[in-house]
């Protein structure tokens, strides 16, 4: 593993080894690396504990540079990890509005390590199809709670996912917590006994989805780190692990579609769940949003870039 | 189509519309509302803010209140706490009248979403 650092930081060394990471492993589909530039850029447009740290592999993050260029990935993060993740296949259908899906392998597998990898004490891990457009994250890094997530999430319609897997594991089971933003602070005992207790969920898939009863075959972090915090919770309904503070997450599904970048937000194409030819017009400001349909991210990433400088 | 049900359906639309931006308003004011105070969350909505006056005039200074988790939490600095509380409640007050007010006067769907 190499681990290398960049001259400046940001970060106001007042609020201590505080930062953001995370994990991009291009695909044949979907080019990650772009992903992390846009939502690292974010990060330091609105948040004080804005140091970054991209976690990929050599192949990705040669791409990136042949991309984007040095001088871009240098002033987006402040941390380069390469560590090539163990490969097994995880192939998972990707939508891009309603009519449109493609499927590639979904790189996931080490994503319970950055208790390992990340070079900060508290770390905000974030997917890159997350977009921080406010501060409150910053709040996260004042508080008592060494490991937070989103426990709930909704919709750009202001509902509650539509679809059983978002909400539970199956229709009967436990509920779904989401790992797309986890703040933790890797030096409390009970966070390290959580990522150990997901790394062996992760190793132990089959068993744990015969265990609680769900049949989605690929590897779901959210599915694992749900089970993780039932389990270290005394096996019933979660109190261990706090709310991020803006909970519920909101999120634009997979089959929404960004209609439009505004000066000061983003207009979307929002699908009805039930009926899915009808749409809604719903603009997006100020709020953080994770944007499931990664095309659409990068269809219009230089205005969604414009939205950052 | 018959144009009294596409008077409507074009209305039904735009109430949906004007519902889902207001909603998104009035989470962001939710979310603005909270406050960091030794090392815990607390949302500042007006009854909080009024008990923490009351224990602040009154002199009954530590006193405990409950976070948004329901942890007890002891307040050593109240005028701080005050502070924050009001500061809080404010700006994200203000900020929400002024999203509602523009929501309200949208009279159709292009104005809610800013079409043109």
């Amino acid at each position: 593993m190499k681990k290398s650092k960049k001259q400046e930081t940001s970060n106001d060394l007042l609020n201590g080894n505080n930062g953001v990471a995370f994990f991009a492993y291009n695909n044949e589909q979907i080019d990650y690396i772009k992903l992390a530039v846009l939502a690292a850029s974010a990060v330091k447009k609105h948040m004080k504990n804005n140091q970054t740290c991209l976690i990929t592999n050599q192949g990705s993050l040669e791409w990136g540079v042949e991309s984007l260029s040095t001088e871009v990935l240098n002033n987006t993060f402040d941390y380069f990890i390469t560590e090539e993740p163990e490969h097994k296949s995880n192939i998972r259908k990707f939508y891009d509005s309603p009519w449109a899906t493609f499927e590639c392998q979904f790189e996931n597998w080490n994503k319970n390590d950055i208790i390992k990898l990340t070079p900060f004490d508290r770390t905000l891990m974030l997917d890159v199809d997350f977009l921080v457009n406010n501060n409150f994250f910053d709040t996260t890094f004042e508080l008592d709670n060494p490991l937070m997530l989103y426990t709930d999430a909704i919709t750009l319609r202001n509902e509650k996912p539509f679809h059983v897997l978002e909400r539970r594991l199956h229709k009967k089971g436990i509920p779904m917590l989401w790992s797309t933003a986890i703040y933790f602070d890797k030096n409390d005992e009970v966070v390290q006994l959580f990522f150990e207790l997901w790394g062996h969920i992760k190793d132990n898939w089959d068993f744990y989805r015969y265990l609680y009863g769900f049949s989605t075959k690929i590897y779901r972090t959210d599915f694992a780190v749900s089970i993780a915090t039932h389990m270290l919770n005394g096996f019933v309904e979660n109190t261990l692990v706090k709310s991020l503070p803006d909970n519920p997450m909101k999120y634009v599904e997979p089959k929404d579609d960004i209609e439009s970048v505004l000066s000061d937000g983003i207009r979307f194409l929002s699908h009805k769940p039930d009926e899915e030819w009808l749409h809604m017009l719903a603009v997006s400001k100020n709020e953080n949003l994770h944007i499931m349909n990664k095309k659409a991210i990068d269809r219009n990433w230089n205005k969604l870039m414009e939205l950052y400088e | 189509m018959d144009d009294r049900l596409e008077r409507a359906l074009d209305f039904s639309n735009f109430r949906l519309t004007l519902h889902n931006q207001k909603q998104s308003a009035k989470q962001r004011a939710e979310n603005m509302l909270q406050v960091q105070y030794s090392n815990s969350l607390f949302k500042a909505d007006q009854t909080l803010i009024n008990f923490v006056k009351t224990m602040k005039d009154e002199g009954y200074t530590p006193f405990v209140v409950n976070d948004v988790h329901n942890n007890p939490v002891q307040i050593e600095d109240s005028e701080l706490f005050f502070e924050k509380l009001i500061s809080a409640y404010a700006s994200a007050m203000n900020e929400y009248i002024i999203s509602h007010e523009k929501i309200k006067k949208a009279r159709n769907i292009k104005r809610l979403v800013e079409w043109e």
